[in-house]
């Protein structure tokens, strides 16, 4: 990689990879006017038995989707109150909204049971509505979590844009509170994609700069090459006339041209191959590290249009609001 | 990377650097090139060709035709310089002579002791010579020709080809191109008791080197006239002192 950086810097070609890293930002985002009044959304922790790095998976996908939607103030539980395992499930959602003082709950589930991976989400009002209950199950043979997770909340969005427009479409002005969002920012993958471009991208251009360069030096090493082979045709021609002066003559000036080209071989053509072949070999190399070198992409996080980022929900107990735009 | 790729790598690389490492030493002096006779210039089997002695450079050109012998070899590669006198007195000292370009001072090629004949067969051994400071002199040898020694085009002090009496033919000489007198009588160019020798190989000869060399002294005697063997006596006495030895 030492090699690498300062060839991208040197082609001009790529931008600096940033170091990968993780980071904690903190947004605060200033409340906006509205006319419609904002509902008040808690989205609780992610539950099943899918393993954590899904359920982050899921839980950012949810938040960023319900971040588009035009008019809600959210919020993120600390607990789901053991409603997963309550007999009635929708009247435990429907206290836990009226506990936490908001319009709506939304429980979302992962589960990885079987050969399947079932991704769910239930959303359900103080008075007991269920506003949208979405269920999407893929086969892992056929499919990953995120294709769960993508259909699930293709069905959410729907229903819920159904049942009440006003809040749950996209776009539009939206009323927050002044609210600080904590986020945990993995920027290890955006910084490995940027990487992986820079070095293909420059490696690529290395290469080409490389291939160009050896073909012109080669060019020269031909051009001389070719004018010392004229001299030799002109030493049959002049054996074979027994000694033409003229052809002598004819050859003194090919001398000259072949001194010339020599030099140019000499002087340009052997540094330019080389160089040229140095460029190549460093492009290549890019290439080959950005190809074989990185970790594979990860796979994109249901809904995760934005930004690329993966906020990670940390500090479920936070008030946590999420604002378009 | 798999295996054949890394292997492709390797062999292109390779390639690139045996024909792309190498510099082109240039312009070497092939035909064409500019030269000043004497200067050594030109490459093995070129001689440095000017239309007479009072030109100061000329072009190097290849010699047309080495008679009965091979060509020194082409491409062009430098010759070597001996760097002292040589005298080859059996077949096997003309080894010395294997590319050898020049000689800084005389050659001589004569049998050890007078009366003797030197047995040579040829003296194609010769052909890379061009280029003698001192003087040449062939004498009392089997050759019949002098092939091998038309790389020769200087020789600074003269040359004497006496008493070979099986020579007939002097096409070796034909590229002299600076041709200096011999120290001790001032002669350029000596031909003498070659018993076989035909006036006509004598006579185009001169005229060759005559209109190269306006001033050169030339001494002919005691060769085969229309089939007649001069005598001794037709030659100046340094010349019958050069023979007797």
């Amino acid at each position: 990689m030492s090699v690498l950086l300062p060839l991208l810097l040197l082609l001009g070609t790529a931008e600096p990879a940033p170091v990968p890293t993780a980071v904690t930002e903190t947004v605060t985002e200033t409340a906006t006017t509205t006319n419609t009044a904002p509902l008040k959304v808690q989205l609780l922790p992610v539950a099943g038995d899918a393993a954590d790095n899904r359920k982050t998976a899921v839980a950012h996908a949810l938040l960023t989707r319900f971040k588009r939607f035009s008019a809600l103030v959210i919020s993120v539980g600390s607990s789901d109150g053991d409603c997963t395992a309550a007999d009635d499930r929708i009247t435990c959602l429907k206290d836990l909204a009226v506990a936490a003082g908001v319009d709506v709950v939304v429980a979302p589930g992962a589960s990885a049971g079987g050969g399947d991976a079932t991704v769910s989400f239930l959303v359900v009002d103080t008075a007991g509505t269920t506003l949208s209950s979405s269920t999407a199950s893929v086969s892992r043979l056929d499919g990953t979590f995120d294709d769960a997770s993508r259909r699930a909340l293709q069905d959410l969005s729907s229903a819920l844009l159904e049942h009440d427009p006003d809040h749950f479409s996209e776009g539009g002005v939206t009323t927050t509170t002044a609210t600080t969002t904590e986020i945990t920012t993995t920027t290890t993958r955006v910084d490995q994609d940027a990487l992986r471009q820079g070095l293909l991208i420059g490696g690529a251009t290395g290469l080409g700069v490389g291939a160009v360069a050896v073909i012109v030096g080669a060019v020269m090493g031909g051009m001389a090459s070719s004018a010392e082979s004229a001299l030799t045709g002109l030493r049959v021609r002049y054996v074979a006339s027994d000694g033409d002066k003229a052809i002598l003559e004819e050859a003194r000036v090919q001398q000259q041209a072949a001194a010339d080209s020599a030099a140019l071989w000499n002087g340009v053509g052997i540094p330019l191959v080389w160089s040229g072949v140095g460029v190549a070999v460093l492009g290549g190399a890019a290439i080959a590290a950005a190809v074989f070198g990185l970790p594979a992409p990860q796979e994109e996080a249901p809904g995760a249009t934005d930004s690329g980022t993966d906020p990670v929900i940390t500090d479920a107990s936070a008030s946590t609001s999420g604002s378009n735009r | 990377m798999n295996r054949s790729t890394t292997h492709f790598s390797t062999t292109l690389l390779l390639v690139i650097g045996v024909f792309a490492g190498c510099a082109i030493d240039g312009p070497r002096a092939g035909i064409g090139a500019v030269c000043v006779p004497g200067d050594d210039v030109c490459p093995l089997d070129h001689i440095c060709l000017a239309d007479d002695d009072t030109q100061a450079s000329g072009l190097c050109a290849p010699v047309l035709d080495y008679g009965s012998c091979d060509a020194p070899g082409y491409p062009q590669r430098d010759g070597e310089v001996r760097d002292e006198s040589l005298e080859i007195d059996v077949v096997g000292d003309l080894d010395f002579l294997d590319e050898t370009i020049r000689i800084e001072g005389d050659l001589t090629i004569k049998p050890p002791a007078a009366g003797q004949t030197l047995v040579l067969g040829d003296i194609c051994k010769t052909s890379s010579l061009q280029h003698v400071t001192g003087s040449v002199l062939v004498s009392s040898t089997d050759l019949t020709n002098l092939d091998g020694l038309q790389g020769l085009s200087v020789v600074g002090a003269g040359i004497g080809i006496a008493g070979n009496r099986n020579l007939v033919d002097l096409k070796g000489l034909q590229n002299l191109i600076t041709l200096g007198a011999r120290a001790n009588d001032n002669f350029n160019v000596v031909i003498a008791d070659n018993a076989t020798l035909p006036e006509a190989e004598i006579l185009a000869l001169r005229a060759t080197l005559e209109a190269r060399h306006s001033t050169a002294i030339f001494v002919i005697c005691g060769n085969t006239r229309g089939g007649r063997a001069n005598t001794d006596k037709d030659c100046p006495n340094s010349i019958n002192a050069l023979l007797r030895r």
